[in-house]
């Protein structure tokens, strides 16, 4: 693509957004901007999510649709930690180890031995991600779950200037997904264990042959996305009404 | 596909083996001159005494079962067989899992609702039956066609991912019109007509119904997987670059694939309608595209009768699922039964079939290999 056509493309995409924001932001400046801070906070939450799925669908080319079902998992245990301890980081930790440690079996136990068969692993994970969704159901009931953030991120900000007020939780969610996503660039870019983890995508056997573990490697970094969708659950759980349903929507 | 298919179905003889050189013999050039003429593709008949069986099976069911066994296990077994047979074609023959059959079918069943008659009088146009079907299958295949035009450039994973964003988009669409589609409620008593004195809603006319159509798609399934657009289309799963360099349009059989898919799928659309007697949001939903992949993946997707095996097993247990575990826990019986299958076998329980099939018949002193590769070749 040439630059023109690129300058064409930004054009056409461009000066309608802009275009728009500015009716917007002329018309109801702080319903405009209250939408877009909503719209980001979201946005950065499904970053959150999504970004373990990245990580293992898009390096290791592991379809999980079972992603989902971590994510349930993790807020769940997140929910009832945050309950008996009552305190919010505990509830972070607990979220993300749960969901590493079932990610880390579903890894040993079933990904390993279908390495490269992208529709097995799609059923699989669907029929995974039904049972999960359904146990959590039987388990728990399908009541709607919510918990109130911790103090020192309850309530408002009061005193912005065009929008007066917005909740603190959800700004908050800004800064934590861009946190995520800048150290896990970090990782997979900066260190030595994600320069292992990009060789083992590229030639398997050849890191094989240098003397690295590559199961180790990947399990690792299986776990570290399921860990992910277990945070992105215990963030949620704040944010949103939490009930089973699978990430297909299945109500179960 | 064997060679020896591939050429029945081209109608290609294969070259006299052995004619150059035993040729001189007096022997072999008297076989040569009663065999000189053109011989005819050799028929086989393609009917076994098994085929019979099951066939009387079917169309005695009625005459032994329960109305509740005809209608709500055996009609709509078939009608659900029907739709998952599209998928089966496309998925097992096309190599495209398409997770939209169910939007396909719910589009055929919307407009039957739509230009025929239901209780939703604002919305149903009060057209004659027929016309509303044709309409309904027209209007279904095309969408078939669009989809697969949309999605034919993806693969694998994405074909997936693609289909499931139409069918949810085309969800949201019935749940959130009301003035075409009647929005949450959708369309109340869609019912089929009452025509040579048979009101076809019954459960025994409605299961021969669905019977005969079942048949007809599947017929027609196994008829197409033989003709040579068929044979192209199993070639193009397997390697379609060497498809294209030898001069296939690549594009064009998997878009007409997904029509001729989408007309079987619109065709179980109608039958399942009618069998609800309603069509809501709910029956576009994607519980229902997972479990159209569901049904196809538990019986195999090796042969077109896998659809409706793995309806047969489905509807089971969702209507049994009661008597064996909780009412709510119809998910975790169906789920874990998938996930069991799809663990352990590698082509749902046609897969299971041929490994016992294969098992048995090492005992009975073929080799692995030679039964094994019998199989193949019977296929």
């Amino acid at each position: 693509m040439t630059l023109t056509w690129k300058w064409s493309w930004a054009l056409l995409i461009g000066v309608p957004i802009v275009a728009l924001s500015a009716w917007g932001l002329q018309d109801n400046a702080r319903l405009f901007v209250i939408t877009l801070l909503n719209g980001l906070t979201l946005a950065s939450l499904y970053f959150i999510v999504a970004s373990g799925f990245t990580l293992v669908f898009g390096l290791m080319r592991n379809v999980n649709l079972a992603h989902g079902s971590l994510y349930l998992l993790g807020g769940y245990l997140g929910f009832f930690a945050a309950q008996l301890t009552g305190s919010w980081l505990v509830a972070l930790a607990v979220g993300f180890s749960a969901a590493a440690v079932v990610g880390l079996v579903m890894q040993v136990s079933i990904f390993r031995f279908m390495l490269g068969q992208d529709l097995r692993q799609t059923m699989v994970t669907i029929g995974l991600s039904i049972v999960i969704a359904d146990c959590l159901m039987w388990a728990i009931g399908a009541q709607v779950h919510q918990m109130s953030p911790p103090a020192w991120l309850d309530g408002p900000i009061r005193n912005l200037p065009v929008i007066r007020a917005y909740s603190t939780y959800r700004l908050s969610l800004l800064p934590i997904g861009i946190v995520i996503g800048v150290a896990l660039w970090l990782f997979l870019n900066r260190t030595r264990a994600g320069m292992m983890i990009r060789a083992g995508v590229d030639d398997r056997a050849m890191l094989a042959a240098a003397g690295v573990n590559v199961n180790l490697v990947f399990a690792t970094t299986f776990a570290i996305g399921a860990g992910l969708a277990g945070l992105g659950g215990v963030i949620l759980v704040l944010v949103l009404a939490f009930r089973p349903r699978g990430i297909l929507g299945r109500p179960a | 596909m064997s060679a020896a298919n591939w050429r029945r179905a081209m109608n290609v003889q294969p070259r006299a083996q052995g004619g150059a050189s035993g040729a001189n013999t007096p022997a072999a050039s008297a076989r040569a001159a009663r065999t000189s003429r053109p011989a005819r593709p050799r028929f086989q008949n393609p009917l076994r005494f098994r085929h019979l069986v099951v066939l009387a099976f079917l169309i005695a069911f009625p005459w032994f079962a329960t109305p509740f066994f005809t209608y709500q296990i055996g009609a709509q077994t078939l009608a659900l067989g029907l739709i998952a047979l599209s998928l089966t074609f496309l998925g097992g023959y096309g190599g495209m899992i398409s997770l939209a059959q169910m939007t396909v079918a719910g589009i055929a069943g919307y407009m039957v609702a739509i230009f025929g008659t239901s209780a939703t009088d604002g919305v149903s146009l009060g057209w004659p039956w027929w016309l509303a079907v044709v309409i309904g299958i027209a209007v279904a295949t095309s969408a078939a066609a669009f989809i697969g035009w949309l999605s034919v450039r993806t693969e694998g994973i994405y074909t997936i991912m693609i289909t499931l964003a139409i069918g949810v988009a085309f969800y949201y669409l019935v749940l959130q019109n009301y003035a075409v589609f009647n929005g949450f409620q959708g369309t109340q008593k869609v019912f089929p007509p009452t025509l040579a004195g048979i009101y076809w809603r019954d459960a025994t006319p409605f299961y021969y119904l669905a019977l005969f159509w079942a048949l007809a798609g599947y017929l027609f399934v196994v008829y197409l997987l033989r003709s040579p657009f068929g044979i192209a289309l199993q070639g193009i799963r397997d390697n379609p670059r060497r498809m294209h360099a030898l001069g296939f349009n690549v594009t064009a059989h998997r878009v007409t694939a997904y029509a001729v898919a989408g007309a079987i799928a619109a065709v179980g659309g109608v039958l399942f309608t009618w069998y609800n007697g309603l069509v809501t949001p709910g029956s576009v939903g994607t519980s229902w595209l997972i479990n159209i992949l569901i049904i196809a993946v538990l019986g195999g997707m090796r042969h077109p009768v896998g659809a409706f095996l793995g309806a047969i097993v489905f509807v089971l247990l969702q209507n049994f699922a009661i008597d064996v575990i909780d009412r709510e826990r119809f998910n975790l019986v169906i789920g874990a039964v998938f996930l069991v299958i799809v663990l352990f076998s590698n082509d749902g329980l046609l897969g299971w079939w041929s490994a016992v099939s294969v098992r048995l018949s090492t005992q009975r002193g073929e080799t692995r290999w030679s039964s094994a590769r019998n199989r193949l070749y019977a296929r």
